[in-house]
């Protein structure tokens, strides 16, 4: 892992630059991202999105180490995990742009993956923080996050208006998130 | 892994295939500049009020024209010099606005320094040779399309630039702001960059306040098209410098204060799209016909290519001689419905797979105006190597509120024209 100062070496403007960044990251972007939508195959996928947004936009990264690379590739990350634990859905522009095929994972890759990102305990975690939340959080999270159903559909199952299942979906993942946070710490991204 | 190394290749032949990243290049910067200079130089005239000389005004890039029926189009009359002003750390002329009105419809605004009334950038910090003097700049010069946005259905723009660390001549290439090796332009000076917002928060805006030196100033917009701007020098320790992020909410601000009273702190917003944006008081949704699929729907008729070709002559040699043999595959449909700026038709391809097949996903919107019942013809290039089903998606967008910038829909288009599915040998 480079320390705050060691610098970058060849810009990322330059081919060598980017593809240096790839080999040096891409371990840790595909971790960051399968330990945040707890899926091996969605993580590749955000993974692949995350650096070609990343290329797309390389002339606008200004830093100069390679722990400042790091920094700017995982902000990308994080957005691109945050559209997609909204929308429910992967956003591929950056790929189709520029023509990227993303691979598909073999049998037992999903695997090896989630071991390297952990998720096995993560999903205990997960199975007991939810265990925790109230009732009524639990089954509009249920509804909106395991089904992925719309939120008028949510708020039918439930007998709420569309704004109260939305507040108890928005509640869950942020109480969801505050547990996980305190039980990541020191073993993030 | 084996799916990071395939991965790894993908990254590689694209990197490869774009070359060196460079900064864009003036044709007035190289040789161009030297023939001209000797018959330009009988122009110079002395502004009237602040003393400051005049050179020649700012060019547009002959090896650039712009099409007013595509894109953001070329600019559609003078513009308006807005009346807004910004004084400048250093002192000498204000930072204005004048707001453009482009032959496609699309609001955009140019961003310099005034003297006498008319908006231009100044001969420094490595502009114009650093002759001091004075540049215009024209109505013509529309250099982005980051600068410009769809106006609502009154007509308004609403529009937020953030600009961190621009040259203080005004003119966004004159000088590196980050010096690589690479770039030839001379070094900025830290002292001469500029952090400069700039925007339009429609008629309902009444001021923005904003923190600076440990203060809250209040800045009231101008009438009605709710302009503001703010020119700060950068923080010559702030390492990342050198960007401009276009977006309709100024995120940066403390507070939007409207004038029915509400205000709308951007902190306290939830984010969309990755950013904190206020409600856009006064936004008139613009009245579309909004197309059905039986409107729009007609047959799409692809042409695959046999030859081995390279279709980027622009590109410089070593990127082309590791770019691979391309295919062209030519695709045309008859469009229905007319297109323009607000309502233009989209295209996606795709070929599902991996190497040694490889897939292929290619998207983009065709920002053109388009005559209902006129035949469009689009060419895409795909690896010659690569072999599949590719599936071609034509879509309709009509855009009824802004995007971050003009032609970049948030989602997949409103209504399908069509799909079709070639075998690609």
């Amino acid at each position: 892992m480079p320390d705050d100062t060691t610098p970058l070496g060849a810009p990322l403007t330059t081919p060598d630059g980017f593809v240096a960044l790839y080999r040096r990251e891409a371990e840790l972007v595909l971790r960051f991202c399968t330990r945040r939508v707890l899926d091996a195959e969605t993580g590749v996928d955000l993974c692949a999105e995350t650096f070609a947004q990343a290329f797309r936009s390389r002339r606008s990264f200004r830093g100069a180490t390679q722990a400042e690379a790091r920094a700017w590739l995982l902000t990308i990350a994080r957005r691109q995990v945050a559209r997609y634990l909204k929308r429910g859905a992967l956003d591929r522009r950056a790929r189709e742009a520029l023509g990227i095929v993303t691979p598909v994972l073999q049998e037992g890759e999903a695997e090896e993956i989630e071991r390297l990102a952990g998720l096995a305990p993560l999903r205990a975690a997960l199975a007991e923080e939810l265990a925790r939340l109230g009732g009524d959080q639990r089954e509009a999270l249920r509804l909106r996050v395991v089904e992925e159903q719309p939120y008028p559909e949510v708020a039918r199952s439930l007998g709420v208006t569309e704004a109260t299942a939305r507040a108890r979906v928005s509640r869950g993942l942020r109480t969801l998130a505050a547990s996980l946070e305190l039980r990541w710490e020191g073993e993030r991204p | 892994m084996r799916i990071l190394d395939e991965l790894e290749r993908e990254i590689e032949r694209v990197a490869h295939a774009a070359g060196e990243a460079r900064p864009r290049r003036r044709w007035w910067r190289s040789g161009a500049l030297l023939v001209l200079a000797p018959l330009l130089a009988g122009t110079v005239a002395v502004a009237a009020t602040t003393g400051i000389l005049s050179g020649e005004p700012v060019s547009s890039d002959p090896h650039a024209p712009r099409d007013p029926n595509a894109g953001i189009g070329v600019n559609a009359g003078p513009g308006k010099l807005l009346a807004v002003r910004a004084a400048d750390p250093a002192g000498g002329p204000e930072w204005g606005l004048r707001l453009v009105k482009t032959s496609r419809g699309l609001g955009c605004l140019q961003v310099g320094r005034v003297v006498d009334g008319r908006l231009g950038r100044l001969g420094q910090d490595g502009a114009f040779g650093n002759d001091g003097k004075f540049h215009e700049l024209g109505p013509e010069i529309l250099e982005t399309s980051s600068e410009c946005q769809q106006p609502d259905g009154a007509g308004n723009v609403f529009f937020a630039m953030t600009s961190i660390g621009q040259p203080a001549s005004a003119d966004p290439a004159s000088c590196a702001v980050r010096p690589r090796g690479e770039d030839k332009r001379p070094a900025c000076p830290r002292g001469s960059l500029r952090d400069v917002f700039y925007g339009l928060l429609g008629p309902e805006a009444a001021a923005i306040t904003y923190r600076e030196g440990g203060k809250t100033v209040r800045q009231a917009v101008e009438r009605p098209a709710g302009a503001y701007l703010v020119v700060r020098a950068t923080d010559p320790d702030r390492r990342d410098v050198g960007w401009w992020s276009p977006s309709v909410t100024p995120s940066w601000v403390e507070s939007i204060e409207f004038r029915d009273g509400t205000v709308c702190r951007p902190d306290e917003r939830p984010r969309r799209h990755g950013r904190h944006e206020c409600p856009l008081k006064g936004y008139v949704k613009p009245r579309l016909d909004i197309a059905t699929r039986a409107e729009l729907a007609t047959p799409i008729t692809v042409r695959v290519g046999t030859a081995r070709e390279k279709p980027y002559p622009e590109m410089d040699r070593k990127s082309l001689e590791r770019m691979e043999w391309q295919r062209r595959v030519t695709i045309s449909f008859r469009a229905r419905r007319a297109a323009d700026a607000r309502s233009f038709y989209k295209l996606t391809a795709e070929i599902p797979g991996r190497p040694p097949n490889c897939g292929v996903g290619l998207g983009s919107p065709i920002a053109r105006d388009i005559a209902a019942g006129e035949t469009v013809t689009e060419t895409l290039w795909v690896a010659h190597r690569c072999s599949g089903t590719m599936t071609i998606r034509i879509g309709y967008e009509q855009q009824t509120a802004p995007s971050q910038m003009p032609f970049h829909g948030d989602g997949p288009p409103n209504a399908k024209v069509g799909t079709a599915r070639v075998r690609i040998p």
